[in-house]
C-alpha cells in the first residue's frame, strides 16, 4: 500500500532539493520583478492611484506577474526528466501520477509564494508602502496558491506534449505577455479602454492581482466570490489536462 | 513481495504484438518459473525486448494473454537516472514511489548499494559518476522494491568485468531467494555459467526453450547458430551496443 502522502513528499523534497541547487535561477527570478518595479514604478511614480502612489500599487501586481512567470516554466525540469527517463522511470512505479504531479506542483507553488513575499519585501525596500489587512490575508495567499498551481499544471501540461524546451519558451512568451498587458497588474481597470477593460475582467491574472491587492493595500474587491471560484477551478481544469500528459510519458520508459 | 515462491512467476500464452506491419511478436507461448535466472537470447530484432515490455506490461498485445503473479520490476537499457541527485536520494526516492515503508528504506539502499560496490559514492551527485557506475546505480534502482520477477534489458552491456560480476552474483542471490529473473543478453558464456533456463526467439518465434544443457546440448553458440542462421553477437562489456529493433 502506498501512501499518497509520502509520495507528495518525497517528490516535493526532490523537487525543492533541485531548486537550490540552482541558485542563479532563484537570483535571476527576483532580478527581473526589481527591474520593473525600478522601471515602472519610477516612470509613473508622479500618477497616484485612488490615494496610493503607483510603486503602492504596482507592488502587488508585479509580485502576482513574478508567480505567473515562475510558474509557466514549472514544466522546464519534466522536459529534463523526459529526456533523462527518469520521469517515465518514476511514473513506472505504483505511486499514483496524480500523487508525482500534485508533489511537484505544491513544491513549486510554495516556492513562488516565498518569490511572490520576496518581491514585496523588495518593493518596501524601494519605498512602497503596504497596508495589509490581517483579516484578508490568508485568502489572498490562497488565491495566488491556487493562481500559481493552475500556471506550474498548464506549464507542466504543456511541457509533457510538446517534450522540447523550445517549445515550451515559445508558449510561455505566447501566453504571459499578452496576459500580463491586458491584466490589471501594472495599470487600473478605470484607466482602460472599455474593450481591454472587459478583457481584463476575464483575464485570471487581474483575479488573483485584484485579490492580493485588495489585502495588501486593504482596499475593497468587487466580486470576491467569484474571483476566488474561478481561480479554484483553474488548477482543476489545467491539473487534468497534465495528468494526461502523463500516460503517454510513462510508455517511454 | 508474496511470502510463497509460485511455481509459475509469468505465464504467456499465444502473445502477438505487431508493430505496423511486422510482427515484433508470433505466437510465443512460455512460462518463466517463479525462482530462477531465465535468458532470452536471440539476434537483433527477434523480439526480446518488446517480449519483456509485453511482460513489463509497457506494450498492449494484439493476441494472447500474460499472466504476472506478483509484482515486477524493469529495468531498461538506457540508464534513466536524474544527473542532479545523488545516489542516495535516487535510491530512496525510487524506494518511496515503490511503497518500500520508511523505516525499510536505508537499509534497502545501504543493501544494494554493497551489492554493487557503489556505497562510497552515494552522497555525490550522479553526475560525477562514471558511466559503469551509473550503470550499476541504474540496475540497483531497479532492485529497490525487491520485486518477484525482475526484468533487465541487455544488463551487462555497458558494465566492466567487476560490474557484471555483481549483477550476475546479485541475480543469482534473488534466485536462489526463491525470485524470478528475466535477462535479455548476448553473452551466452555467462548464461551457461548463471542462468537456470534460456529462450531463444528469432523473427518474433520463440524457437526453443530449456535449460542452457538442454537447449545447447553443451555447445549454445553452435545451438544458436543453428536455430537463427546467424552467429551470436560478442558481449560488449565496458561499451554499450546499438538498440535491438523493437522498442
Amino acid at each position: 500500500m502506498i501512501s499518497f502522502l509520502d509520495v507528495l513528499w518525497e517528490v516535493g523534497l526532490r523537487t525543492w532539493r533541485l531548486t537550490w541547487r540552482r541558485p542563479v535561477l532563484l537570483t535571476f527570478s527576483l532580478g527581473q520583478p526589481l527591474i520593473w518595479m525600478l522601471f515602472f514604478g519610477f516612470l509613473f511614480q508622479r500618477f497616484p492611484i485612488a490615494g496610493f502612489s503607483y510603486l503602492d500599487f504596482l507592488a502587488p501586481g508585479v509580485s502576482a506577474m513574478t508567480v505567473l512567470f515562475g510558474a509557466s516554466q514549472s514544466g522546464i525540469g519534466w522536459i529534463r526528466d523526459l529526456n533523462t527517463g527518469f520521469l517515465p522511470r518514476m511514473l513506472n512505479t505504483p505511486a499514483s501520477p496524480a500523487a508525482i504531479l500534485a508533489g511537484k506542483i505544491l513544491a513549486d507553488v510554495a516556492r513562488l509564494l516565498l518569490q511572490a513575499l520576496a518581491v514585496l519585501a523588495l518593493s518596501l525596500a524601494l519605498g512602497a508602502r503596504l497596508r495589509p489587512d490581517p483579516a484578508r490575508l490568508p485568502l489572498a495567499v490562497l488565491g495566488l496558491a491556487l493562481f500559481a498551481a493552475a500556471f506550474c499544471s498548464l506549464s507542466c501540461a504543456i511541457a509533457l506534449h510538446a517534450r522540447a524546451q523550445e517549445t515550451l519558451a515559445t508558449f510561455v512568451h505566447l501566453v504571459n505577455m499578452p496576459l500580463l498587458f491586458t491584466s490589471t497588474a501594472l495599470v487600473p481597470r478605470a484607466h482602460m479602454p472599455g474593450w481591454l477593460a472587459g478583457l481584463a475582467g476575464l483575464n485570471p491574472l487581474s483575479s488573483v492581482v485584484e485579490i492580493w491587492r485588495g489585502a495588501l493595500l486593504s482596499i475593497p474587491v468587487p466580486d470576491l466570490a467569484g474571483r476566488v471560484l474561478y481561480l479554484a477551478v483553474l488548477p482543476v481544469c489545467f491539473f487534468v489536462l497534465a495528468l494526461q500528459g502523463l500516460k503517454p510519458a510513462s510508455r517511454r520508459y | 513481495m508474496s511470502g510463497q515462491t509460485p511455481e509459475i512467476a509469468a505465464s504467456v500464452r499465444g502473445v502477438g504484438v505487431r508493430f505496423g506491419e511486422r510482427a515484433a511478436l508470433d505466437g510465443i507461448d512460455l512460462d518463466l518459473p517463479g525462482a530462477g535466472v531465465t535468458a532470452l537470447i536471440g539476434p537483433n530484432g527477434a523480439g526480446k525486448t518488446t517480449l519483456l515490455r509485453v511482460l513489463a506490461g509497457l506494450l498492449p498485445l494484439d493476441s494472447g494473454k500474460v499472466e504476472i503473479l506478483g509484482a515486477t520490476g524493469y529495468i531498461p537499457q538506457d540508464v534513466a537516472l536524474d544527473p542532479e541527485m545523488t545516489g542516495r536520494e535516487t535510491l530512496v526516492l525510487l524506494a518511496a514511489l515503490h511503497g518500500v515503508p520508511r523505516r525499510e528504506r536505508p537499509g534497502r539502499v545501504a543493501e544494494l548499494a554493497r551489492a554493487f560496490g557503489t556505497e562510497e559514492h552515494l552522497p555525490r551527485l550522479t553526475s560525477t559518476w562514471s558511466g559503469g557506475l551509473k550503470r550499476r546505480l541504474h540496475l540497483a534502482a531497479g532492485m529497490i522494491h525487491d520485486p518477484d520477477l525482475l526484468l533487465l534489458d541487455e544488463p551487462t552491456a555497458g558494465l566492466d568485468l567487476e560490474g557484471a560480476d555483481f549483477l550476475w552474483t546479485e541475480l543469482k542471490r534473488r534466485a536462489s531467494a526463491g525470485r524470478a529473473v528475466a535477462v535479455v543478453t548476448h553473452d551466452l558464456r555467462a548464461i551457461e555459467r548463471h542462468a537456470d533456463r534460456v529462450a531463444l526467439l528469432d523473427r518474433g518465434r520463440l524457437r526453443a526453450s530449456g535449460s542452457p544443457l538442454e537447449v545447447g546440448a553443451g555447445d549454445l553458440a553452435a545451438a544458436y547458430r543453428r536455430l537463427t542462421g546467424t552467429e551470436p553477437e560478442a558481449p560488449v562489456p565496458g561499451g554499450r551496443r546499438g538498440r535491438g529493433g523493437a522498442r
